[in-house]
């Protein structure tokens, strides 16, 4: 075997990073439960849960509830807030040798410029994820996600407030995705991640009540991965800025999907609830996939998929 | 905050089961090799258990430890196969594999500053977790009373009761159709109890949520100290995804509350702080 000779080194934009594998938004927290598990270092970078200027208290329960190889979740952005993370949160992150990307949300173009203002003299900080994609939360979706010149006005506010490397996510509730792609790169962004949740319900049939409170919620996990994998494929065509892969990763297989579907680098969500171990073994399982080809880098593969016939 | 350093106080990874053994009804008892958990694991902690090996089911679900070796060498936790997972776990053999993450949760306070008289109160498979806390008592050299008052359907639902027996707990059982002890439900034993005026007991109640309910109104109107372990749909098990909230009380207006992860802050909570 050869994979000593294998390097993940992966660069999205200005951002290097060690190896192509994040945690997700949302399904790591601010990495503490995970780093008693396993060393954090190990990962490419973690994406911190979605964070608010203001703290949020977040939806009723029920909040999620498991669904044919995936799950529905409506947790709505219940975090203590940025300057909580600054404080309380950052410090412990800083330890790792890892990359930490911000996952921001706001209701207005201004929230994010100023979470962006405040989050560009935090150390530690080396990104900004742009979450304007969030399903559960009243102001989330519908006026930044579903219109691509709010899109591009949210990245632009963004981008004039920091010069950190910024990726918006996009949301897969939309017509065409590249269309939204376009606008991010336009408003200069460094990359772009996608996809968020899909938007779904499920309903208890002895009750006849809906299982969540929220009544709709996000689906994630193995279910939306073929969604996800198509999604990337044509925003990987239709841009030039690097897309990052999310969407029903759980194991190193379904990572190499996404980078040979033009993906430079994947995030891990739900997948770390599946196998809390997920990420990590999944850095490993790339390394193997490649070296077993005699390949050196992700880059070799990166959109590498050809047609059946 | 403490700014503790990286180190494992969690595991996860796929073990090999050592033993399966069948308690009646569709109550099983299973048992894994985990050294590291067996050691670390308090009474109230759980263990977050995938069976399968696809998506189907994806989420691995919470199992209280039941008990633990001697040898601090394996663990077990019971089941009923009834669902998609447990109804898995029933096919599995010795030396089958499950992905087990572990320990989680806050544990039963059992510190002798609680209480003078532990009382553990189990609704059906609510007794899962009962075992290792009289275990754990019992090697601590506790010299205090402790009680079971168990409630189930049906005589092939109580199990484990010679184990308590074995420790020196003292067992009430009640069924619902008679067939062992009272009939009646639990509650009935625990107004009984609670008539009789014990000296300073705390209650430890595990069982359907229905059950716990009426358990903490028993306890508020006796004044007696009581903690719940809730059984909440959990999604990671291991504070993340802030799925498996519950509403805390913070004071005592209509809008001081917050919501609690029940996999961290719980799933053992006081009684008095919860907002059903
Ligand atoms: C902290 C904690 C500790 C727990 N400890 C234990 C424990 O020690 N032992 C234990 O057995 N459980 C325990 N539970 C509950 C257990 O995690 C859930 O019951 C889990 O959903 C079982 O997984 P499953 O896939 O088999 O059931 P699912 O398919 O998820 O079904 C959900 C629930 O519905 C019930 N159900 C499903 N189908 C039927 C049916 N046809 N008829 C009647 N009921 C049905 C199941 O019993 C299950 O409770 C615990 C839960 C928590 C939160
Ligand atoms: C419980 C949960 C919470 C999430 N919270 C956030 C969030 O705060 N911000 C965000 O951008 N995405 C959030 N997501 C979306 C994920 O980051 C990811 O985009 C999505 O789940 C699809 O990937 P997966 O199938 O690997 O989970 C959340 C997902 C889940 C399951
Ligand atoms: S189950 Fe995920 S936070 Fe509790």
């Amino acid at each position: 075997m050869t994979a000593g000779r294998v390097d993940l080194t992966t660069r999205i934009g200005r951002l290097t990073l060690s190896n192509p594998v994040m945690t997700a938004s949302g399904t790591f927290a601010f990495g503490r439960e995970f780093a008693e598990l396993y060393d954090l270092s190990l990962l490419g970078a973690i994406v911190v849960k979605g964070t608010s200027l203001e703290p949020r208290r977040g939806n009723p329960p029920p909040r999620i509830f498991e669904t044919a190889s995936g799950m529905l979740n409506a947790i709505g952005l219940q975090n203590d807030g940025v300057r909580s993370f600054l404080d309380e949160k950052l410090p412990f992150l800083r330890q790792f040798d890892t990359r930490v990307i911000v996952n921001i949300v706001g209701n207005r173009a201004g929230e994010y410029a100023e979470l962006a203002r405040i989050l560009h003299d935090a150390q530690g900080v080396d990104a900004l994820e742009i979450n304007i994609s969030c399903p559960n939360v009243e102001h989330g979706h519908a006026e930044f996600a579903g219109d691509p010149s709010a899109t591009f006005t949210v990245v632009d506010a963004v981008r004039k407030a920091t010069s950190k490397p910024i990726l918006p996510k996009l949301s897969p509730n939309v017509t065409d995705i590249r269309v939204f792609a376009r606008a991010c790169e336009e408003a200069g962004a460094d990359a772009v991640s996608l996809i968020n949740t899909l938007v779904g319900t499920a309903i208890d049939i002895r009750t006849r009540r809906f299982r969540l409170a929220n009544v709709t919620g996000g689906l994630s996990g193995p279910c939306i991965k073929p969604v996800a994998l198509r999604m990337v494929y044509q925003t990987a065509q239709a841009v030039r800025i690097p897309v990052v892969g999310i969407g029903g990763i759980v194991t190193a297989e379904d990572a190499v999907e996404f980078l040979l579907a033009g993906a430079t680098a994947v995030q891990v969500g739900t997948g770390n609830f599946v196998n809390p171990m997920a990420a990590p073994e999944i850095v490993e399982g790339i390394k193997g996939y490649l070296a077993e080809r005699g390949l050196n880098s992700p880059s070799d593969i990166i959109g590498k998929v050809e047609k059946a016939i | 905050m403490t700014q503790d350093a990286a180190g494992a106080s969690k595991f996860s990874r796929r073990v090999a089961i050592a033993g399966t053994q069948h308690l009646g009804g569709a109550i099983h008892l299973l048992r894994v090799r985990f050294p590291e958990i067996a050691a670390s694991a308090l009474p109230g902690q759980f263990v977050e258990v995938k069976a399968s090996e696809g998506s189907d089911p994806l989420l691995p679900r919470p199992f209280s430890v039941n008990q633990v070796d001697a040898h601090r060498q394996t663990f077990a936790f019971l089941y009923e196969a009834l669902g998609c997972s447990t109804r898995q776990m029933a096919q599995k053999a010795a030396g089958d594999e499950l992905l087990v993450t572990g320990p989680l949760g806050k544990p039963y306070p059992l510190e002798p500053d609680v209480c003078d008289e532990v009382v553990f109160v189990a609704g059906g498979l609510g007794i899962a977790s009962f075992l290792f806390a009289a275990q754990t008592l019992k090697e601590r050299g506790d010299p205090r009373p402790v009680r079971l008052l168990y409630g189930a359907r049906s005589a092939e639902s109580i199990v484990l009761t010679g184990e308590f027996e074995r420790l020196g707990v003292r067992c009430e059982v009640a069924t619902d159709d008679g067939s062992l002890g009272e009939k009646g439900l639990v509650t009935g034993l625990l107004e009984r109890y609670l008539a009789s005026d014990p000296r300073n007991p705390a209650l430890y109640v595990c069982g359907p949520a229905p059950m716990l309910k009426a358990a903490a109104g028993i306890a508020e109107a006796r004044g007696a100290r009581c903690f719940l372990s809730l059984e909440t749909y959990m999604g990671c098990g291991m504070g993340v995804c802030v799925g498996c909230t519950i509403k805390m009380k913070t004071g005592d207006g209509p809008d001081d509350f917050e919501y609690q992860r029940a996999c961290v802050d719980g799933p053992v909570v006081d009684a008095a702080r919860l907002i059903w």
